[in-house]
């Protein structure tokens, strides 16, 4: 993340209202922990031996998959507008 | 300078950054998501513009001094990237878990089938699957095979043999002679486990399979309608009626067996039509109610089923209804049923057991196995191979000569180089299943991938709304994934 200049700020009164909140936290004794898991940088809840979760693919209409995917930070900006759009017609979310 | 390593996403009232560097969740107000949107802006005026018709300048600036607090005191919004994808494991420890730790053999004993599901994966729809064939597998091939298995395994705590085909039960007298086999040379080592279209539970063949503790897994894919519009023998009659009524038979026969033992597999040929799927194994008095389900959308890549109108693209719209569903019954905090668990579940228990390590440089292949491990596919001729679902022709060794470590290191290396670029700049890479299914055609193509990534990243941030639309309501409604481990 750039740091931005924002020296003409002044003191932002953030404590009360904060604008951002770590939320959700790691559950105590993730899976990793449970299953001694030795994968460097895991954090799928594998046995290591696979995490291969391919029974199980549920997918979303191929529609939504036209396009490429060229960068992935662009591939993660298409994954929030299409699915925002993908959301807003039912009139949930 | 790179972006934050960052996916935003929403609920209905609230939005969320998840920061992948930290794999945290932070709740954000609406201006701080806007900048958050604007992170490849160098300075806060160029921000402040882009928003100005939304948000006043006093505003726009407190977020951007929350942001950069934030990110000094908790280490969040980093850029870091992991440099590559790196699989630990070297050839000697690969070599010892092929020799060791295999969990599950999976025998192709035929590549016939009595049914021509019209999106069959071996229908001649897919360009890079095979077609329906006479192939049989001989008893000294199977045999072959469950012996190298059995020497393989001596470390595995279940290990598992599975029938396959086309339709295993087609071939009901070598699946006695394999299994009287195994229950003569191996007794209790190995279960058994079959995956039918049902259309073949005879009482004689479901009096075996009971008593043989097999695991069964029916293809059912709903109602008759949606069933037998896929479903159907050569002659085009739909299959729904006859396994119905072998599973109501099997059910009434033996229903601690029926409860336990067998679960569904449900292929959403019309996702629009899912509440009608639904509905289905919903039924009161049902004996599919409360049924252990898997549910897969149809594989649309390299098939001609949707250019020529088998099947239909759906708008999402059924999907996203179901979905509403799934958070209002997560959110009563009584767990999910089974369709409902189905749909979401491997998603959701990724996000709710992460772990919050911090990136490293170096990062685990994520969905990847090592090929022959935990699936071995024996076909019809003796040829290992990685799965059931990847292209057959790739091989990794013979029941004559066994499995070939250095070609199963080849695999994962080259797994590892074709998906490292894409993969250590997705902000998925933390929960990503994808493995060689998803790469390999006929040879490693990363167009494949990359069409298995797009649908992934959509599914992963559904998931994370859904995870966490459910929390604001209800802070323990997950705890039942607690301990639920994805094999």
């Amino acid at each position: 993340m750039p740091r931005y200049d924002v020296s003409d700020s002044g003191n932002a009164n953030n404590k009360e209202n904060p604008m951002i909140k770590k939320v959700f936290s790691e559950k105590s004794g993730s899976n990793e922990e449970k299953s001694g898991c030795s994968c460097p940088s895991c954090s799928c809840g594998c046995s290591c031996e696979c995490a291969c979760d391919c029974d199980i693919q549920m997918q979303q209409p191929a529609q939504a998959l036209s396009g490429s995917a060229s960068s992935s930070f662009n591939k993660a900006t298409e994954a929030t507008s299409s699915f925002a759009s993908n959301l807003k017609p039912v009139g949930y979310w | 300078m790179s972006s934050p390593f960052i996916l935003r996403f929403r609920t209905p009232n609230k939005y969320y950054v998840y920061d992948v560097n930290t794999n945290c969740f932070l709740q954000v107000s609406e201006v701080v998501y806007d900048v958050m949107g604007h992170s490849r802006c160098n300075s806060w005026l160029k921000i402040a513009d882009e928003l100005s018709g939304k948000y006043d300048r006093k505003t726009i600036m407190r977020a951007v001094t929350e942001i950069n607090q934030f990110q000094r005191t908790e280490n969040v919004f980093s850029a870091f990237r992991p440099l590559r994808l790196f699989f630990p494991k070297t050839l000697e420890e690969v070599e010892n878990a092929l020799n060791t730790k295999m969990q599950q053999l999976i025998l192709c004993v035929t590549e016939q089938c009595n049914l021509r599901c019209r999106y069959c994966i071996f229908s001649g729809s897919y360009k890079y699957q095979r077609t329906h064939t006479p192939r049989w597998m001989s008893f000294d091939v199977a045999k072959k095979a469950v012996d190298l298995f059995v020497r393989c395994s001596s470390q595995s705590e279940f290990p598992a043999l599975g029938f396959y085909g086309g339709e295993p039960l087609l071939a009901f007298s070598l699946i006695e002679q394999v299994v009287e086999y195994v229950n003569a040379k191996y007794k209790n080592k190995l279960s058994f486990h079959i995956t039918t279209n049902g259309t073949l539970l005879t009482s004689d063949v479901t009096q075996f399979l009971v008593q043989n503790n097999f695991n069964i897994v029916i293809s059912l894919d709903g109602p008759a309608p949606i069933h037998d519009a896929m479903r159907v023998y050569p002659d085009g009659r739909g299959s729904f009626d006859i396994i119905m009524q072998n599973l109501h038979d099997m059910g009434q026969k033996y229903p601690e067996y029926f409860k336990k033992n067998v679960g569904f597999n449900v292929s959403l040929s019309v996702p629009d039509k899912i509440e009608d799927v639904y509905n289905f194994f919903l039924q009161k008095e049902s004996i599919l109610k409360g049924k252990r389900l898997t549910i897969n959308q149809i594989d649309y890549e390299d098939t001609d089923l949707f250019e020529n109108g088998v099947l239909k693209i759906s708008d999402g719209r059924a999907m996203m209804n179901m979905i509403k569903h799934l958070v209002e019954q997560a959110i009563d905090g009584h767990g999910l049923d089974p369709f409902l668990k189905a749909l979401l579940e491997n998603p959701l228990i990724r996000i709710h057991q992460r772990c919050s390590r911090q990136l490293q440089e170096n990062h685990y292949p994520n969905g990847i196995c090592v090929p022959g491990v935990r699936r071995i596919f024996c076909d019809t001729d003796g040829n290992f191979s990685l799965c059931e679902r990847i292209n057959p022709n790739l091989y990794i060794g013979h029941v004559d000569k066994g499995v070939c470590a250095d070609f199963v290191m080849q695999l994962i290396e080259n797994y590892v180089k074709t998906s490292s670029p894409d993969c250590i700049e997705c902000w998925a890479i933390r929960f990503c299943p994808a493995c060689y299914c998803q790469l390999y055609r006929d040879q490693y193509d990363i167009s494949k991938k990359r069409a298995f990534c797009m649908a992934e990243c959509q599914n992963l941030s559904l998931a994370m709304a859904v995870y966490c639309a459910v929390r604001e309501e209800n802070d323990h409604a997950w705890d039942f994934l607690d301990d639920i481990t994805l094999g």
